[in-house]
């Protein structure tokens, strides 16, 4: 009887050590390596922490590759379990690149199981100067109040100014810039001298971007993570000067990427009914000049982003919006008060596609989408 | 009992199905929406009001969104133009409309042809079924969905 007892509580016991045992050990994994000469796993537990973002069991592999350290990708290749590699350009695959929850990567329209993963960086990555994040810190040193609450961003080197000017490009990645710079599109940016190489935050699109540049935090700090998202709880660098007693005014085009809690706000609709806005958010903001700068202003224009996405990078009307924030952005700087820190920025890049309805995007961890230019400068 | 109780009874029985018809059994929600701006007579409309008015069906259009699949959705609700004309306005540029918690849209008259405030989507109180996305949402067939202001609680009328 007691040689029964025992070997059953054996067998329950050794059971439950393969059932505890199954439960520690993934069911699947794959190496990650080309993040700073780390080697990583991705594996089911990994997988679960980005679940929230899946589409049908599916995560895109570049909100993993972000959250483990990637940022401006050159290249992909993906070693299978039979020893081939597959290699991508990221350029040519993000756009559909997923991990399913069985640990089956679908790139570029091939369903691969890797052993490993390696990822190239951009070269571009390295001479990175100055990140999204950085701005809400800068603008609060030289505004000499506090930073945003949670702000992880680096402050730059700046004097106290007597205002702040922000002026928002929405869409014009760096690359663009130096495209435009080539073709002579941007008399007046050229004028300012090369901008500071940027970062912008993942994915990039505005909300995110926007979210990133006013609170000076990573998109899992501020929680908008994702489109649709048009709010966030974490203090803003808008909401700190307002709470400082400054004055804050803002100038949109005609509707808000983002919800601009703690400003004065002005929209900028099509009141002329000329098909575009950014003539009225010109016309807005040199009415706010007139009476007086405020001591944070914050200017978007919408229109190089909007013209990307309907006729692509580099198509005429797309160059002629270029050309026409870039006068504005001229008549803007002539009418700045001295003392006015000026910093002007993209939220992100844009690439070509061939899409239905649209022939431009964004939102990829691709050179094109990720690097904005910044400038910083005083008007003396 | 008496021909007076009878007649009471069926007074009482009529108010009470004309009350119940008023609004066609919309949800008891607390939320006004102010029309201002360059306006004759500002008004406020409660919930309950704007349930209470005429109803426009924008049957199978097109909700052409900025994150996933394009969808095709009808909806019900108080016609634009009508608000407007209670509140006196005949010519306009654009309207900004504000949600509650302020988000806004600046739009031209030219994009707000057969614009509704929405109180059902697809046949159902939005008050009921998606509520983050209401009780109203302003619906513009003409314009992408991410100028569909949900939660709105103010339009202005800029001349």
């Amino acid at each position: 009887m007691m040689k029964r007892v025992s070997l059953l509580f054996l067998l329950i016991l050794s059971l439950a050590g393969a059932m505890i045992g199954a439960g520690c050990q993934p069911s699947w994994e794959f190496g990650l390596t080309g993040l700073g000469g780390q080697d990583l796993l991705i594996n089911d537990q990994v997988w679960k922490e980005y679940a929230d973002f899946a589409e049908e069991d599916a995560v895109p592999l570049e909100q993993i590759l972000y959250g483990m350290g990637a940022r401006v990708i050159a290249e992909i290749a993906l070693t299978d379990l039979a020893g081939v590699q597959h290699t991508y350009t990221w350029e040519d695959a993000s756009e559909e690149a997923w991990v399913l929850n069985n640990g089956v990567v679908m790139v570029a329209g091939q369903e691969i199981t890797p052993s490993r993963i390696e990822l190239t960086g951009s070269s571009w990555e390295e001479e990175v100067e100055i990140r999204i994040y950085d701005i809400a810190p800068t603008a609060a040193a030289a505004l000499g109040i506090q930073a945003p609450d949670l702000s992880t961003g680096r402050s730059w080197d700046v004097e106290p100014a007597d205002a702040v000017l922000l002026l928002f490009l929405d869409g014009f990645g760096y690359l663009r810039y130096e495209e435009s710079l080539a073709d002579d599109l941007i008399p007046e940016l050229a004028g300012l001298g090369p901008p500071l190489l940027g970062l912008t935050t993942y994915p990039p699109i505005t909300t995110v971007s926007t979210a990133s540049l006013l609170t000076g935090t990573e998109p899992g700090v501020h929680g908008v993570e994702a489109r649709g998202i048009r709010i966030t709880d974490q203090e803003t660098l808008l909401d700190a000067a307002a709470n400082a007693g400054l004055q804050v005014v803002a100038v949109e085009g005609e509707a808000l990427a983002f919800n601009l809690r703690s400003a004065d706000l002005t929209l900028s609709g099509d009141r002329d009914g000329n098909g575009g806005t950014d003539d009225n958010v010109l016309s807005n903001a040199l009415s706010v000049l007139e009476e007086g700068m405020p001591d944070l202003f914050y200017v978007h224009f919408h229109g190089i982003d909007d013209q990307g996405h309907e006729v692509g990078p580099g198509a005429l009307a797309e160059e002629e919006k270029i050309q026409e924030v870039d006068a504005a952005v001229g008549q803007i700087l002539d009418r700045l008060p001295a003392g006015t820190l000026v910093i002007i920025f993209a939220d992100h890049g844009m690439h070509f596609v061939d899409e239905d309805g649209r022939l431009g995007n964004h939102g990829h961890l691709i050179a094109r989408d990720m690097l904005i230019p910044v400038w910083i400068m005083r008007i003396d | 009992m008496k021909k007076q109780t009878w007649l009471a009874l069926v007074f009482v029985l009529v108010i009470l199905l004309s009350l119940s018809a008023c609004g066609g059994g919309a949800p008891k929600v607390d939320w006004d929406l102010t029309i201002s701006g360059d306006v004759d007579s500002p008004l406020t409309f409660s919930y309950q009001d704007l349930a209470a008015m005429d109803q426009v069906d924008l049957t199978e259009i097109l909700m052409e969104k900025t994150t996933g699949e394009d969808e095709v959705t009808s909806w019900s609700g108080v016609s634009l133009d009508s608000l407007l004309a209670l509140a006196g306005v005949d010519d306009f540029s654009t309207i900004t409309a504000l949600a509650e918690d302020g988000y806004a849209v600046e739009m031209a008259a030219g994009d707000l042809n057969n614009a509704i405030v929405a109180l059902k989507d697809g046949g159902e109180w939005i008050a009921e079924v998606t509520p983050d996305k209401g009780p109203i949402r302003l619906v513009t067939p003409d314009t992408p969905a991410n100028r569909w202001v949900f939660q709105i609680t103010e339009i202005q009328v800029n001349q």
